[in-house]
């Protein structure tokens, strides 16, 4: 079947296996920065926004992306700017091997924008769904914690 | 459509569980997403679209407002919030997983169903359940809630191992109090490992009762009895006894306190 | 403290040089580069524990379309090899080969299958007819011990293996004085066993391989590994190729704590194509990754100590059995650790005796992760410390005050044991232990809290600590060396083989060059990992990256300051011994400066021209350990048997922390990592050897809703022989939480737990043991 649907800003019209799940296409379409961690919603590495909400790709049908916006870590940048929570993500130390991060990432920006001041109890529900066994989690939360502070200060607010 | 499709069809809401359990034999998805079925309505009680997603259960005043705030309380610890988003109440009701936590919360309150088969008609949560063990698979249009009553009050329990994990043990309990009596009870553990059902044995003991220390430590030690626990891989039969006396006990006294005693 | 330098970039946070490309999604990890006609293999994996694979016929999958090779044991080389990726010789067996006419456990290799799509690889799996000869399985160290049991490498083309008839893959017996006299002569002993589990690393990217051949032919291969180099020698050696036939290059790689410190898919991947001149794509499923990649060796530890009335050790002794699963890979190294990185600590008892033996079994394999013996060693050390702190009444932080090892001081231990065979005498010469302990005490509360017992409801509460050591590479072994050369803007590429799992290397390593070469980390252009351009390095493992591969770096980087030297002084008019380098500039004893820039467009292009570069190695002469106090609450549910680990505090002594965010994230994440070994993390077997739970779902990691609040405090020392001060900081941490934890459930409850992980039921079954 054929679908069509938005990914990081450009419109594709992309054949599909109806089996298909987001992931497979996105990665066959060349996203690469959407992570295979383990196909079963489990780790969170796969996490895209779909029409504004943070879902695993692993777990959406393709089909199901028809006529929708599709965001991914690569979709974040803005005219070579990053996000805040990418920046803060860099300065916080809250990327080692970076493999659960642009899920991670996806999962705070997500959290953000329907609750733009999350309390640390909070930050530790909203990405409760992204697995990291690198950082130990302490520098991510206070990640999105600086995003947040950087967000008042005059960042960009998304 | 799934008429046309034949039985291999299967419905889906957000398609997470006829993915991860190998719905193998499906033949066709007809995504029921694309009709409207995602709604939250206060009307007496609370009616829930089939296609709602738990995020949006969550997000709506009038869930949030249904019975003192159980079903955020409940819904906003299962699984992820990525799943969350994804997730319908319909879809997780048509799984019908055992360890599902809205299951027993559902069938506490007393839920009904709105369901579609030819034709549309109300059934009860439990006998849905029942009939869905025997294999038959109505869509789900609509989830009902009724009407809150004096004096009621509800409690959720779930052991889990991690925080991102479905539960080992989960207990609801649902109780009408009136002057420290009970005049209604409704107590249902699932995950035994077995899927959630109403303990009517327990119930009959706690109605026309005062809701005391001495009630509750007899209705718990009731449930331990009452319930087919079983050895699996997360949990011994003997400890999910433990959890399922744990668990009632602690509801239960939730329950008293929000009607003011204890 | 010795007092250290003032550093210009050493000891910043600093960002990493990598981090934007992981930041922004940029596709370098191994499966992110796609090529045209790739194919993908799958890999046929037993269905018994044990048993002999009396007939293949691959004929069928062979004719399906989109088959491209099939491989078993009858089509590839029979080379007997290690996977373990260690430095050669190996101390590891040659137990495996490629593919066998036999197999070992639930999921050992059967045959192979390279096709178009993964989907049609899998189908012509099913294809493949298989006819085996059942054995009896060995599920346990006590049934592979046992008398008659089976012997489950009973090939004759395998060597090294202690004594392949009684499954027994290492055996080590080493003594210092007599603890027998030393016991009598204690007035109190305390003897405990402990066991721990299956569990696995579980690495967000699984493993995972790309190979191809370059346009010269080459075999090439792009994975996801710790030892690129050890990784291309085994691939050439199990291939039978000459070495300079093979590239490996590791590219970003998603986690790795040790599984990948092994050569598990490159010499299928490397084969498929070399036999099709097609590139070659193999990724582990993650239940894939469970069952057949590397996990935890699964040990029973008896520790048992004698002390004096005053507290002092008087003998320690540790047992250790370790279950090694069907293949030796790392069995004799982390046994051996086991005693090697945990006996020293406690250098004042003069008699110590450490023995054990490495057994193979038919289940899922072992290999190196992180901690490598030490973690399951100190659970039995730092937990009957604690009960005989108990039973001296002294309290638990003054007994290890009285016994642990300070700087001026040496065990004979360091030389008797080291990875595999004899180890190295040393000298402790930075050791920050007793600050260590001090902060750490007074951070978690111990004088408020210890012996208390808070409660709120069915809660209560507790506090418990432990210490220990780790070691920084394996010295007079491990080698890594570093090429730096400069460009004419003043920049250098610094190549190093040292491998950079997320942890930060390329990042330290820069800092390291940098801080020598008086410029920016942004001026220090890394490219690490490839074995065709960057200078050997034995990877990483046993902490060795910055403080071997470090002084690699800066020795390397002093080279080539010498040069820029030569080349400023006469432009300076000063001696070379004169000048200094600071702010991308040769600075005279005049203060004149010339731009490095200039320099090198002078070296480069006007007089007496030449490459400024230099290449430089280092084979550690010690293993200078870093140092840990752990403490932490928590709270267990008397009604259910729950833990919450509340707080945890880690007071780390690594020497100088090259990058202090870097160093703390080594700690967070490797204390995470222990308190879900400590608590949820069990691979469950069952009663035919199969792993039950081989998913995310049903082994459950630590997520963001199960850590405690976690104080990680850099308790600075200056190691003399380590660069800027460096020791090593990426493995101690795991090491903490069983046994502080198990400490802190018993100042809580009164119980003792002997078995890992502290689930509800083992909790509440103890507490309802000492209650009954």
């Amino acid at each position: 079947m054929t679908i069509t649907l938005t990914i990081n800003g450009t419109r594709r019209t992309v054949d599909i296996d109806p089996g298909e799940k987001l992931l497979d296409l996105l990665r066959r379409e060349g996203v690469m920065g959407v992570k295979v961690g383990c196909g079963s919603g489990d780790c969170g590495a796969c996490a895209v926004l779909v029409d504004g909400r943070a879902v695993n790709s692993c777990l959406l049908y393709a089909a199901k992306a028809d006529g929708a916006e599709v965001v991914t870590i690569e979709g974040l940048e803005r005219d070579g700017a990053l996000h805040p929570v990418q920046e803060a993500f860099l300065d916080e130390g809250g990327i080692q091997c970076g493999y659960c991060t642009p899920g991670m990432v996806i999962s705070a920006v997500d959290l953000l924008s329907r609750n733009p001041d999350p309390t640390e109890d909070e930050i530790r529900q909203g990405l409760s769904g992204n697995l990291c066994r690198c950082t130990g989690y302490t520098k991510q939360i206070q990640a999105v914690r600086k995003a947040v502070e950087r967000g008042r200060g005059g960042g960009r607010d998304d | 459509m799934l008429a046309e499709r034949g039985k291999a069809a299967r419905a889906v809401g957000g398609g997470i569980d006829v993915h991860l359990f190998r719905v193998q034999e499906a033949s066709a998805l007809v995504d029921l997403t694309s009709i409207d079925l995602a709604y939250v309505r206060a009307d007496g009680g609370l009616a829930i679209g089939a296609t709602t997603t738990f995020t949006e259960i969550l997000e709506s005043s009038e869930g949030a407002a249904y019975l003192g705030g159980i079903l955020v309380e409940v819904l906003e610890q299962v699984a992820s919030p990525l799943q969350r988003n994804q997730g319908t109440i319909g879809g997780t009701i048509g799984s019908a997983h055992p360890w599902s936590d809205v299951i027993p919360l559902l069938l506490v309150l007393d839920a009904e169903l709105t369901v579609y088969d030819g034709q549309e008609r109300q059934t009860p949560l439990a006998r849905y359940l029942s009939d869905r063990s025997t294999g038959a698979r109505p869509l789900i249009v609509e989830i009902r809630l009724p009407a809150a009553s004096r004096g009621d009050g509800c409690a959720f329990e779930a052991f889990t191992t991690t925080g991102f994990d479905v539960a080992i043990l989960n207990c609801a309990a649902y109780a009408v109090l009136d002057g420290g009596r009970c005049e209604i009870a409704r107590v249902a553990v699932g995950g035994t490992p077995a899927l959630a059902g109403r303990l009517f044995a327990v119930e009959e003991m706690l109605v026309d009762a005062p809701l005391d220390e001495a009630a509750i430590e007899r209705a718990a030690e009731k449930t331990a009895e009452a319930i087919d626990a079983r050895d699996d891989r997360r949990a011994t039969a003997d400890y999910r006894r433990t959890l399922a006396r744990v668990g009632v006990t602690r509801c239960l006294r939730r329950i008293a306190q929000q009607g003011g005693i204890g | 403290m010795t007092s250290r330098p003032e550093f210009s970039v050493v000891g910043k946070r600093e960002r990493k040089v990598d981090g934007r490309a992981l930041a922004t999604g940029k596709p370098v990890f191994v499966a992110d580069l796609r090529l045209p006609d790739t194919l993908h293999v799958k890999i046929l994996g037993s269905p018994h524990a044990h048993a002999r694979i009396v007939r293949i016929d691959t004929s069928a999958a062979e004719a399906m379309p989109g088959v491209a090779c099939v491989l078993t044991h009858e089509n590839t080389p029979p080379t007997r090899h290690t996977t373990a990726g260690q430095g050669f010789p190996e101390p590891s067996p040659y137990d495996a080969r490629m593919f066998e006419n036999k197999v070992r456990f639930i999921g050992d290799r059967v045959a192979a299958v390279a096709a178009e799509s993964e989907a049609i690889a899998l189908e012509a799996l099913k294809a493949i007819e298989v006819e085996y000869e059942e054995l009896e399985p060995v599920l346990s160290i006590d049934d592979a011990l046992r008398e008659g049991a089976p012997v489950i490498h009973d090939e004759a083309d395998s060597t090294g293996i202690y004594d392949a008839a009684r499954n027994i893959v290492a055996d080590v017996d080493i003594d210092v004085g007599d603890v027998s006299a030393g016991f009598a002569g204690s007035d109190v002993v305390v003897e405990s066993t402990c066991e721990t589990q299956y569990a696995q690393h579980t690495p967000i990217e699984t493993h995972v391989v790309l190979s191809y051949l370059d346009d010269a032919g080459r075999l090439v291969l792009r994975t996801s590994t710790q030892v690129p180099f050890h990784a291309r020698r085994i691939v050439a050696q199990t291939l039978g190729i000459p070495i300079r036939d093979i590239r490996v290059i590791k590219p970003r790689i998603g986690g790795a704590f040790g599984t990948k410190q092994e050569v598990l898919l490159e010499d299928i991947a490397g084969l498929v194509t070399l036999r099709t001149g097609r590139p070659t794509l193999i990724r582990l499923t993650r239940k894939e990754e469970f069952v057949a990649a590397r996990t935890r060796h699964p040990m029973r530890v008896r520790v048992k100590l004698g002390a004096g009335g005053d507290g002092v050790l008087r003998a320690i002794e540790m047992e250790a059995v370790s279950n090694t699963g069907a293949y030796g890979a790392h069995g004799l190294t982390v046994l051996a650790n086991t005693g090697s990185k945990t006996l020293p600590l406690y250098n004042k008892a003069p008699n110590a005796h450490f023995f054990g033996q490495a057994v193979y079994t038919t289940l899922p394999v072992p290999g190196a992760y992180r901690g490598y013996g030490a973690t399951q060693g100190y659970f039995p050390l730092e937990t009957a410390m604690d009960e005989l702190a108990e039973r001296l009444g002294i309290d638990p932080i003054e007994l290890r005050r009285l016994n642990h090892i300070r700087v001026g001081e040496g065990s004979p231990i360091f030389e008797k044991l080291g990875e595999g065979r004899e180890g190295v005498e040393q000298t402790v010469k930075s050791c920050e232990l007793e600050r260590c302990l001090e902060i750490g005490a007074e951070r978690i509360g111990w004088a408020e809290k210890r012996g208390k017992r808070l409660r709120d409801g069915p809660w209560v509460r507790g506090v418990g600590m432990s210490i220990m050591m780790q070691g920084s590479g394996i010295p007079m072994i491990d080698m890594a060396a570093a090429t730096i050369k400069m460009n004419e803007d003043g920049s250098f590429n610094l190549l190093v083989g040292a491998t950079d799992l997320g942890t930060g290397s390329d990042t330290i390593l820069a800092q390291i060059a940098a801080e020598v070469l008086g410029v920016p980390v942004e001026w220090i252009l890394v490219a690490s990992s490839d074995t065709d351009f960057t200078p050997f390095d034995v990877g990483a493992y046993a902490s060795s990256t910055t403080y071997v591969s470090g002084t690699a770096v800066q020795r390397a980087a002093e080279k080539v300051r010498d040069q820029i030297f030569a080349v400023a002084a006469p432009f300076l008019g000063a001696e070379a011994g004169a000048l200094h380098l600071a702010d991308g500039a040769v600075v005279g004893p005049s203060g004149r400066t010339m731009m490095l820039a200039d320099a090198c467009v002078r070296a480069m292009y006007e007089s007496d021209q030449f490459q400024i570069a230099a290449t430089a190695s280092c084979v550690p002469a010690e293993s200078p350990p870093p140092f840990l106090a752990n403490f932490a609450e928590v709270a267990v549910d008397t009604e259910t048997g729950g833990v919450k680990v509340l707080h945890y505090v880690a007071a780390v002594d690594c020497g100088v922390a090259i990058n202090p965010t870097l160093a703390e994230g080594q700690m967070e994440g490797a204390l995470v990592n222990g308190i879900g070994y400590a608590l949820t993390e069990e691979m469950q077997i069952s009663s035919r050897g199969r792993v039950r739970n081989p998913s995310l779902f049903d082994y459950k990691i630590p997520g963001m809703l199960d850590i405690p609040r976690l104080d990680v405090v850099l308790v600075e020392s200056y190691e003399p022989t380590g660069p800027m001060g460096a020791k090593s900081v990426g493995e101690i941490g795991i090491n903490g939480p069983i046994p502080t934890i198990a400490n802190a459930i018993y100042d809580a409850v009164g119980v003792r737990l002997k078995e890992t992980p502290f689930t509800p039921e083992r909790v509440l079954a103890a507490i309802q043991a000492v209650e009954g």
